[in-house]
């Protein structure tokens, strides 16, 4: 007994350091995906209003593109107005996203006071975005279509092929549509759009084009890989949407 | 003897404080500002709250460098939604820091009051020391953030990567401060 505590005691360490470890190794695997805890209300409060200053700082540098962008909303909404169907949308700002982990998060500078709710889509000018994950009273936390733990519901609008749409981790501007069967035909340049199914965004909004396809030798699938609609590194400005569930199976384009 | 023993015992008080001030201007500069200037894609990734960790006093107790860095951790998962990464590296290279110093020790070993610095140790000694700590944490760090081995390597890299950088935005900063020490 007396040379187990002699052990402890010269090894002690060690033994805080595996069992500071093992509580540190908790924390990331209960958070893997997107942070999760009660300090979340409370760092989105703080660092969303300091985050909201920086932008201050990025919006005049990129004041020309954001302008362009600005432009190609409007253009958009208008559309979207003629066709009776923008009545359920917040436009926001993203102030901070993070773009070099494998479960990525963004936060918008509108919350629970601007009606934004948990499972809220997010969409912006050019396509899909992600989905709220927890608000606080001026800004949300959301993930985006690139974090690996994710999987969005994906069709190819030529055809109308279905599949997993995810995000392999590995470069920004790339996913990946899975379980495609062999016999669809999917071709490069192919627009891939929202199915509507899993009630975060209506149907067609735009996801991403193909960009290759490969058939994998180990089962009946292929895989296509594809260049997001949205370009996440100069994502800004977003409308967060939710109401009704969206309809699903929208019109199918007519092959030319 | 009174003097001698009051006089030391201010000195240790200003470098405590020294320490503790740098240890914290460390964590919000990372936080506030380097935690947005994450450049191509993350290979180059500033860890800049290293810093209040790399120049901790070489004479501590081994589990002041493991708190300390558990500690630097937590600040930065806290305020930066790590969700735990930043701690579990922060303890790897705290609980190493000990283990680096002690193989790189002279033969003769540290003098009491040596200061972590080039001007005391050299330029080598410097940079090594350093860039062995920061690349213990990247290498953790970046290894769970993969969360799956197909994305292994490519964390590697990127760990390596963003240990240089880190290593040289820390050895500027350094260089900085010893220039308008000097000068005053």
């Amino acid at each position: 007994m007396r040379n187990l505590w002699q052990l402890l005691l010269r090894n002690h360490v060690f033994l805080l350091f595996l069992v500071l470890q093992v509580l540190a190794l908790t924390w990331v695997t209960r958070s893997h995906g997107h942070p999760r805890g009660r300090w979340i209300q409370w760092n989105l409060r703080w660092t969303g209003a300091w985050n909201e200053q920086l932008m201050e700082v990025a919006r005049i540098r990129d004041l020309d593109d954001a302008n362009a962008l600005l432009v190609a909303e409007n253009a958009a909404l208008r559309a979207r107005l003629s066709r009776g169907d923008a009545d359920q949308g917040r436009g926001g700002e993203v102030v901070q996203m993070t773009l070099t982990r494998s479960a990525n998060w963004f936060m918008v500078n509108r919350g629970s006071a601007d009606s934004v709710r948990v499972g809220d889509g997010v969409v912006s000018s050019q396509g899909a975005v992600g989905r709220i994950v927890e608000t606080a009273e001026h800004f949300a936390l959301g993930l985006p279509l690139v974090n690996t733990e994710l999987e969005w519901s994906g069709r190819v609008r030529r055809n109308g092929v279905m599949g997993r749409v995810v995000w392999p981790g590995t470069e920004v501007a790339a996913g990946q549509m899975r379980d495609i069967p062999r016999s669809a035909t999917i071709a490069v340049g192919d627009t891939v759009f929202s199915t509507g199914f899993q009630g975060l965004f209506p149907a067609d909004v735009p996801i991403g084009t193909v960009k290759r396809v490969t058939q994998n030798p180990s089962d009946e699938f292929l895989t296509v890989e594809l260049n997001w609609a949205v370009d996440f590194s100069t994502l800004r400005y977003v409308e967060l949407l939710h109401g009704p569930q969206w309809p699903a199976f929208p019109k199918t384009e007519t092959p030319q | 003897m009174a003097r001698v023993s009051q006089n030391r015992n201010a000195a240790v008080m200003e470098g405590t404080l020294q320490t503790s001030l740098r240890f914290g201007l460390a964590l919000l500069a990372q936080v506030w500002i380097f935690h947005h200037l994450v450049v191509l894609d993350g290979w180059i990734t500033p860890l800049f709250h290293l810093y209040g960790l790399v120049l901790l006093p070489l004479r501590m107790r081994p589990v002041s460098y493991l708190l300390l860095g558990g500690l630097m951790g937590v600040g930065v998962d806290l305020l930066n939604l790590g969700g735990g990464l930043f701690t579990a590296a922060g303890l790897v290279s705290g609980g190493l820091q000990p283990l680096i110093a002690r193989l790189l020790a002279p033969r003769e070993g540290y003098e009491a009051d040596a200061e972590v610095s080039p001007q005391t140790l050299g330029w080598l000694w410097w940079l090594t020391y350093t860039f062995l700590i920061v690349a213990a944490h990247t290498l953790w760090l970046f290894m769970l953030e993969a969360g799956r081995w197909g994305l292994v390597p490519q964390g590697i890299g990127q760990a390596m990567t963003s240990a240089l950088a880190t290593t040289a935005l820390i050895v500027i900063v350094r260089t900085l401060f010893m220039r308008n020490a000097r000068r005053r």
